[in-house]
């Protein structure tokens, strides 16, 4: 093959042809040239008209965009030629009409539009959209108005009949709809309209569909009803009741509303909508809030919720209260066309009210939808604020209306209210231990606010500039202590956006001339230093210490020294490990690269630029230092183990050495890529860093190391093609020479080099990526040098040029370059399939994936046979000889196993081919399949069954051949030929009732199951016959004959035992279709004739069939019932079995006793098993038995235990009759709406609705903290006895007690990973917060009880500041979370049960310092 | 742990970190031990694990075995991981940075083991992944196939098999050829395995090879020709259901690709035996039968006239 493109004689014509009608636009002809332009023009016309009807010769894939193209230009300077005034075109115009565009050429101009449009991509697609509009303008200029009438209504007829998910359709009738009245496709189709609803849940169709029904309807008010309102009613009937059927559905909502009613209504008269509302009769709140929302958007109803227009306030509340409703509910409740609109108290309220439900969000779309919305509404507050206070102030200045002054006044002042109220609500869901989606969601408000300027003091750089308006008043965030605590707190966090969005506020708090003093006073450098690096060196919160690095680095005033100090330490760890590469395996040396990074990133180096550059000398010199000490770990290739000898029974761990090394390799990389980004750096400089990178890439093993030095080498390759673009083809060339003369052992995949090459040739800018083509032919010359024999080496340099190809058309940036080179490629994947060596197969086929990938785009998505033949031209024939010739070795007598591979990959491609019609490129490969049916390569019978599949154009004949040439001779060609049938029978049974062929099929039972020996082939048939019986009605005769047969031949074989897998499937096969199909009256036989066999997967069947349909009523159940116990103890049933037979005994009343289920739970039994046996345990619940129960249950309630094993305690408890009386039972219930899985909590959350809080049933599935806060209302109204306070106090005061603040903090050695708590989703403090307003709220007093309790915690709280001479700070003990929510707890514990020492607790607390959340903290 | 975790990543692999283990497919082992107990048998003594690296497979084997087993007598108990990886080392395992087809693996494991054969062999071995369905299994049935040869060379009569397997559209061809060496075939897939990928397990339990038949690992020998010869004619049916039931039938041979040819030859099979060929006539299944049989068979089976003799 060669990428040289060869023009056909056609082609070549079509661009000149295309060229002159450029060149000759109106403005350039004049008297002189107009006859000679004017004839070219029509004789071009005829060319082209003459192409269309001579079938469009050798039009490939490159150029077929010519053609549609050059006519649209023809068509067009032909219209502006007629419509020029001053052309004269007479003559032209009467060539047009009468020889040019006659009605016949604009026929066949119409049907090449139609035809292609169906198989072409977007390209095509637009091109040819563009030459109807073209063809319809010239014709509307050219024919009289009756004649183009007959013309357009004969396409329009012929429109309709093309299939309706083609979009061909859609886009015709939208481009007809202005010149047409189309209330006749109503009447000539009145399914249209449902049927166009109905495909707008398609990504493919929604857009063309939508508009064009948008088109149609718009084009029905318009021309039928003559834009006459009193029409409107009737309009809407005529498709409302379509959009309601689909509307409701999720799949379709979004698109429906997005390309039918929002562009409706928009051009509709405002009675439409109001109209439509009226009509709804089923108010669905998702509908009705979607459709509000519309008219809300565009202006028909401004505040849909106010004076209970469309729901009531209630009713808005109880939506809210709804994951489902509460982001569209917000969003109605807070939008505006009109920003400065006075936001109505009820807005306010409402939200203050419900806030809390958008923190808990998990979901991170909904958590960016409801900041999005919140955005919005923090600006309409200030701009309503703004504009009320600027009023107020008009009417003051002109001494006007006292009243409406104050009345605005007031609302600022509401506003203000509002913001800060929201401030302290931000600051508790940033308190230490709150849940990461409210720190998240928190932090992000906060931006908005300080963006939104509600700080005065907040630099201008910061303020969003694209909304500018100024706030009538100041809410001082950024001089606030609590929030600065809070955000340094934070700097810690687990998570990395927490991090970045903290120190991002708190450089904003920083640029803020008010807030220096703050941090002056607060701040402790010293200890925070401490604290970093402590932070440091540990492997975990290493990025964690990085950042307050940075921090500090930013606050301190010397920065140059403490670059200087960093480096220092820095320098020393690397010293260290070079001296002692066991003893300081475990250092801090990639955390203080990633600390410098920051760093550097931060300092100003235009101020400092003296220092700078020795400053990064010797950054770089640590670079490599470190790289040397670390290469020997992450290189290292031996067989005799994974690390150098060095290290063996050194006492460190091999992760952990690894790990160190890994992390100090990336950190430094992320530190070069600063460098090279930020800073200036010699020609030397940049050799070094180049070559580093190199030998990195060509020697480290591991993937991860070698891909977290990628963003580094990314960085120096965009640099050098700035500065020094010789560099990169330097590295380039370095690269392949090394990939052709590499020995050393990397990996299959040729470890870090296909990342060096691909990531050098992304950088290239220069056009036509010469750099990429010179690459590219380097690699397919060496990957094709030829092969030594009998070598199986990963480093074969042609293994590697394949792994570089693959690379690239893997890279997103390179892959759309190399387009011409996927002929090569394919055909270099194709020819080395067969190659001896494995490593190269292997590689063929990655490359080969990834071009398929290509190719043919998602899994399941397949293409018109015809387009692909043409678009790779000599890929048919290179397919048909691959698979012919490998079908021939592999058959042949000296067969090579791999040549299976080739026959795969080709039968792959096929399998993504549909025919055309017409086309008959794909017939030859027919009789190879067919070969492949009857090939002893199971998978390749199954896969040539699929193929066969694919290629059949007449299901008919070809499932005759198929049974015609079925023999249990050849039992290959036979098992074959089944799974085709298989495949092909349903469909074609589908469509047609073909009773003579179901016969001759289950005639074939003779020879097929009785005559038959093999099970595999018999399971085959079986499969086939019970596809027959589910698609087709079978006269009874016909099924009874068959079903005896089946019958009398299991219970024959069932009792025949033999180790064979393939009987075992073949008897489960037949039970399952007698148990389908067998007359009901013997079922109970059957299926004790299934718990009865011998064969496991027969009584599977069995029991699995039970499971779902036994309902022990039978005369039988004392067999069954004996037969299903005795198998309970056999010892070696299989454990998906014996689950089975626990769920199905449990079913009866009595006969799993508490004693057997408590030996399932207690034994080795399978978690299917337990699990099934808790669920069970529901039935035995009783007061009697009560506590033996619960206190088995128990074991499960709890986090550590598996989801599925909480879910089933769950169940349990809901499906007992008096859960509900149960004060344990709901508080359990209540415990499970703060599990850490969601189903969980919804399953929790949905009982109690229902069951103890009994609201309306669309109410049950409100969000799961509303039902917390509502149980522990509802909860003590019902409970108040001493014995449901104390189980309430022993809950609070076990979280209390349960950890001891006082004890020091342990280190782990050797450890890699923090351990998390198996909840995340629990906020403890704000549900022990719940329990002792509950206990509150019974009125009883517990003082009596705990106040020694409470005293004790007290004093050792005391002790401990005395004792230690404590002061909290930023980062300090109090930001603990475990401390803070317990010292919060005391607190709150003493002012209501001990409020005499309230005042003096609280003087304790601030004189210590203590967190300032924790002194200001109440509920809110 | 739910969507609230600091690693995006799962949960197994969070719990494969904090509890040590080298991969998060460890806990695919343990689960697959939670519900068929393979593991917990205390005369568990020689395990092997193939294509072992990193070694999760083993870090579960060694802490079964030796930290958590109650035993008291551990000392016979032995762990050999093979696999063409090194591997960092692993307490109480054996590893062997071997080619798991080679005949000398199999005598370096035997050696190890003092010749005695194996209870338990596991594999957790997968190529490099396409996303081509049909090609990825048909690659991994390969290298099953490559370590069950080396299995059935050394697993003991009634041993354990446990291999990752591809579950694609028809898994019945592997559980053909595993049902052939095996009393119990059952696929399983643990919830640590991502439900979006095709991976599950195939647990072999009770190996139970022709009693005629001794497999002998060459370099030399196709996978093919190693089963041949795998005959399971050792199995006698000796109850026979009243009519039509033949008598000891051949069996086929081990289907190494999956041919069904060893059923080819069509005089063998177009007529019934002798011995009941005299009632065939009688016996036209395709005609509807006036009483269903199940009663009968039910009766035979109460009584235990129709048993299972093996």
């Amino acid at each position: 093959m060669t990428t040289d493109v060869q023009f056909s004689s056609q082609e070549i014509e079509l661009f000149r042809v295309k060229e002159f009608l450029i060149a000759n636009n109106p403005a350039k002809i004049n008297n002189e040239n107009k006859d000679a332009v004017l004839t070219q023009i029509e004789h071009d016309f005829r060319y082209l008209i003459q192409y269309i009807k001579d079938g469009l010769p050798n039009l490939n894939e490159s150029t077929r965009l010519i053609f549609p193209d050059t006519f649209s230009i023809c068509l067009l300077r032909s219209h502006q030629i007629i419509a020029s005034k001053k052309i004269d075109s007479q003559e032209f115009l009467s060539a047009v009409k009468e020889q040019l565009l006659t009605e016949a050429n604009a026929n066949i101009i119409f049907e090449y539009v139609l035809d292609f449009w169906a198989d072409g991509g977007a390209p095509l697609m637009n091109a040819l959209r563009d030459l109807f509009s073209k063809l319809l303008n010239l014709l509307k200029i050219t024919y009289p108005m009756s004649t183009l009438k007959d013309v357009l209504f004969n396409w329009m007829n012929e429109i309709l009949e093309v299939p309706s998910t083609l979009r061909v359709q859609y886009y015709l009738i939208d481009a007809l709809s202005s010149d047409f009245d189309l209330y006749y496709i109503i009447e000539k189709k009145p399914h249209f309209i449902d049927n166009s609803f109905s495909l707008m849940n398609s990504d493919l169709l929604a857009n063309s569909v939508g508009k064009c029904i948008v088109s149609l309807l718009l084009n029905i008010y318009e021309k039928h009803f003559k834009k006459n309102e009193s029409f409107v009613q009737e309009w809407i009937q005529l498709w409302k009741s379509c959009a309601l059927k689909y509307i409701h559905d999720k799949q379709y909502t979004k698109s429906i509303n997005l390309y039918i009613m929002i562009p409706l209504f928009k051009n509709m008269p405002n009675s439409a909508f109001t109209l439509f509302l009226e009509c709804m009769s089923n108010k669905d709140p998702s509908l009705l809030l979607s459709l509000l929302k519309i008219g809300q958007e565009l202006g028909i109803e401004e505040e849909p919720f106010c004076d209970n227009k469309y729901t009531t306030v209630d009713s808005v509340n109880k939506l809210i209260e709804q994951d489902e409703y509460k982001l569209q509910v917000f969003e109605i409740l807070t939008f505006s066309t009109k920003k400065s609109k006075p936001i109505r108290p009820f807005v306010f309220k409402t939200i203050k009210q419900y806030l809390y439900v958008f923190f808990v969000d998990t979901e991170l779309e909904r958590r960016n939808y409801f900041c999005s919305s919140m955005k919005h509404f923090i600006f309409r507050t200030r701009d309503c604020a703004y504009s009320l206070a600027r009023d107020a102030r008009k009417l003051k200045k002109a001494e006007k209306f006292p009243d409406e002054q104050r009345e605005k006044l007031a609302q600022v002042e509401e506003a203000r209210a509002f913001l800060v109220w929201l401030c302290n609500f931000i600051k508790y869901n940033l308190a230490p231990g709150t849940l990461y989606q409210a720190n998240v969601t928190s932090l992000k408000l906060m931006h908005i606010l300080i963006k939104s300027g509600v700080d005065k003091s907040t630099p201008q750089k910061f303020l969003d500039n694209q909304n500018k308006r100024e706030y009538p008043f100041s809410i001082p965030i950024l001089q606030d202590v609590t929030f600065l605590r809070l955000l340094i707190d934070l700097l810690v966090s687990n998570y990395a956006d927490v991090r970045e969005l903290s120190k991002e506020m708190l450089f904003i708090m920083i640029s803020a001339d008010e807030s220096r003093g703050l941090f002056l006073d607060t701040l402790d450098a010293n200890a925070l230093k401490w604290t970093a690096t402590s932070l440091l060196s540990d492997y975990e919160k290493g990025d964690a210490g990085a950042t307050v690095y940075e921090f500090i680095f930013t606050v301190m005033g010397s920065q140059r020294s403490f670059i200087d100090q960093t480096i220092d330490i820095l320098a020393q760890m690397v010293q260290n490990l070079q001296n002692d590469s066991i003893g300081c395996a475990e250092n801090s040396i990639g955390p203080h690269f990633a600390a410098l990074s920051l760093i550097l990133n931060k300092f100003n180096s235009e101020e400092n630029h003296q220092d700078t550059s020795k400053i990064i000398s010797k950054l770089i010199n640590l670079v490599l230092k470190s790289w040397e000490a670390t290469r020997n770990v992450v290189c290292h290739d031996s067989a005799h183990g994974i690390l150098p000898e060095k290290y063996a029974n050194c006492g460190v761990p091999d992760q952990v050495i690894i790990s160190h090394a890994f992390r100090a390799i990336k950190e430094a990389s992320y530190l070069l890529e600063t460098i090279l980004k930020k800073y200036p750096l010699t020609r030397d400089q940049l050799d070094s860093i180049g070559d580093l990178f190199i030998v990195q890439l060509s020697t480290i093993r591991h993937s991860g190391a070698f891909q977290a030095v990628l963003p580094g080498l990314k960085a120096f390759c965009i640099r050098c093609q700035l500065e020094f673009p010789a560099i990169l083809e330097e590295l380039l060339s370095k690269s392949v020479k090394s990939l052709k003369s590499k020995t050393q052992h990397i990996t299959r995949r040729s470890g870090g080099l296909p990342f060096l090459v691909t990531t050098v040739l992304s950088a290239e800018v220069t056009k036509g990526r010469p750099l990429l083509q010179k690459t590219f032919e380097n690699l397919l010359l060496v990957a094709r040098l030829p092969i030594p024999p009998h070598q199986d080496e990963f480093d074969l340099p042609q293994v590697n040029a394949i792994n570089c190809i693959n690379a690239i058309f893997v890279e997103p940036k390179l892959s759309v370059h190399c387009t011409s080179f996927v002929s090569e490629a394919l055909e270099l994947a194709l020819l080395n399939f067969d190659c001896d060596i494995w490593a190269l197969r292997n590689c063929s086929i990655m490359l080969f994936t990834s071009l398929q990938n290509r190719i043919f785009g998602k899994v399941g998505r397949s293409v018109s046979a015809k387009l692909f033949f043409t678009k790779y031209s000599g890929l048919r024939q290179l397919l048909l000889n691959i698979l012919n010739s490998s079908i021939a070795q592999y058959s042949g007598s000296e067969r090579k196993s791999y040549q299976i591979e080739s026959i795969f990959l080709v039968l792959n491609v096929l399998l993504r081919l549909r025919p055309t019609a017409g086309y008959t490129g794909l017939k030859e490969f027919n009789v190879s399949v067919y070969e492949c049916l009857s090939n002893e390569n199971w998978k390749i019978r199954d896969m040539a069954s699929r193929v066969l599949h694919m290629l059949s154009e007449n299901f008919e004949e070809e499932i005759r051949k198929l049974l015609d040439l079925a023999s249990i001779a050849k039992q290959n060609q036979l098992h074959g030929h089944l799974l085709a049938l298989q495949q092909l029978v349903p469909q074609y049974l589908s469509g047609t009732r073909d009773m003579e062929l179901i016969q001759r099929i289950l005639e074939k039972k003779r020879m097929l199951l009785l005559e038959n020996k093999c099970f595999i082939t018999k399971k085959a048939y079986l499969k086939l016959t019970c596809c027959i019986l589910e698609t087709c009605d079978i006269p009874d005769s016909i099924l009874k004959d068959y079903i005896s047969t089946l019958r009398n031949t299991f219970i024959a074989e069932n009792n025949e035992y033999v180790v064979d897998g393939s009987k075992q499937l073949y008897l489960a096969q037949i039970l399952d279709m007698l148990l389908k199909y067998e007359d009901s009256i013997y079922l109970d036989d059957i299926c004790l004739l299934g718990l009865y066999s011998p064969f496991y997967e027969a009584q599977l069947s069995t029991l699995q069939y039970m499971n779902t349909n036994f309902h022990w009523e039978t005369t039988r159940n004392s067999e069954f019932l004996e037969q299903l116990q005795l198998l309970l103890r056999v010892p070696d049933l299989l454990p998906m079995a014996k689950a089975l037979v626990v769920k199905i005994l449990s079913r009866k009343k009595n006969t799993l006793s508490l004693t057997t289920c408590t030996d399932l739970l207690k034994t080795n039994n399978s978690e299917d098993t337990k699990l099934a046996a808790v669920s069970s345990l529901s039935a035995k619940l009783s007061s009697q038995t009560f506590h033996q129960v619960w206190n088995l249950l128990q074991g499960f309630f709890a986090d550590s235990c598996s989801k599925d094993f909480r879910l089933a305690s769950l169940e349990c408890l809901t499906a007992y009759p008096e859960s509900c009386k149960n004060s344990r039972i709901l508080l359990q219930l209540y415990n499970f709406l703060w599990d850490d899985d969601s189903e969980i909590r919804e399953k929790a959350s949905f009982y109690l609705n229902k069951n103890f809080i009994q609201t309306a049933d669309w109410e049950y599935n409100r969000n799961t903290s509303v039902t917390a806060l509502i149980f522990t209302k509802k909860f003590v109204d019902v409970f108040t006895s001493s014995e449901v306070v104390e189980e309430l106090c022993l809950q609070l005061f076990q979280y209390l007690n349960e950890y001891d603040m006082f004890a020091a903090e342990e280190s782990a050695k050797n450890c890699l990973f923090t351990i998390e708590k198996d909840n995340q989703f629990i906020n403890e403090l704000q549900k022990a917060m719940h329990i002792l307003n509950m206990i509150k709220l019974t009125g009883r007093d517990i003082s009596k009880c705990y106040k020694d309790q409470i005293h004790h915690l007290k004093s050792a709280l005391l002790e401990h500041f005395n004792t230690e001479d404590f002061k909290d700070s930023p980062l300090g003990w109090c930001s603990n979370a475990e401390i803070f929510s317990r010292i919060t707890l005391l607190k709150e514990l003493i002012q209501h049960y001990s409020p005499s020492d309230y005042e003096n607790f609280i003087n304790v607390l601030t004189k210590h310092s203590v967190h300032p959340l924790i002194i200001s903290y109440s509920q809110l | 742990m739910g969507k609230s975790s600091k690693d995006k990543r799962d949960l197994y692999y969070r719990k494969a970190k904090e509890q040590g283990y080298r991969a998060r497919s460890a806990f695919k082992l343990l689960q697959l031990n939670d519900q068929f107990h393979f593991l917990d048998d205390p005369n568990l003594k020689r395990v092997v694990d193939l294509c072992a690296a990193p070694g999760s497979w083993s870090q579960v084997l060694s802490r079964k075995l030796f930290d958590e087993s109650p035993s008291s007598d551990k000392e016979d108990r032995k762990i050999v991981s093979v696999d063409l990886q090194p591997m960092s080392p692993i307490p109480h395992v054996t590893t062997l940075q071997a080619d798991i087809t080679h005949p000398k693996t199999l005598a370096r494991i035997l050696k190890l083991f003092g010749n005695e054969k194996a209870d338990f062999v596991c594999s957790d071995g997968a190529p490099d992944v396409t996303g081509l369905h049909d090609l990825d299994e048909y690659v991994q049935q390969q290298l099953i196939m490559s370590a069950l040869q080396l299995t059935a060379c050394i697993l003991k009569k009634g041993g354990t098999f446990v291999a990752k397997i591809f579950r694609g559209r028809d898994i019945d061809m592997l559980y053909s050829q595993l049902g052939y060496l095996f009393d119990k075939i059952v696929c399983a897939k643990p919830r640590s395995s991502r439900g979006t990928s095709l991976e599950a397990f195939i647990v072999c339990l009770g190996y139970n090879p022709p009693s005629n038949w001794t497999p002998k690992l060459d370099v030399n020998t196709s996978v093919d020709e190693f089963f041949q010869g795998c005959f399971l004619n050792k199995l006698c049916i000796s109850d026979k259901l009243s009519h039509w039931n033949e008598e000891e039938r051949n069996i086929a041979e081990f289907m190494a690709c999956g041919s069904l040819q060893s059923f080819d030859s069509d005089a063998t099979y177009h007529d019934l035996p002798s011995s009941v060929a005299g009632t065939s006539s009688s016996l036209d299944p395709v005609q509807s039968p006036t009483n269903p049989p199940y009663k009968k068979a039910l009766e035979l089976k109460r009584s235990g006239k129709l048993t299972r003799s093996v």
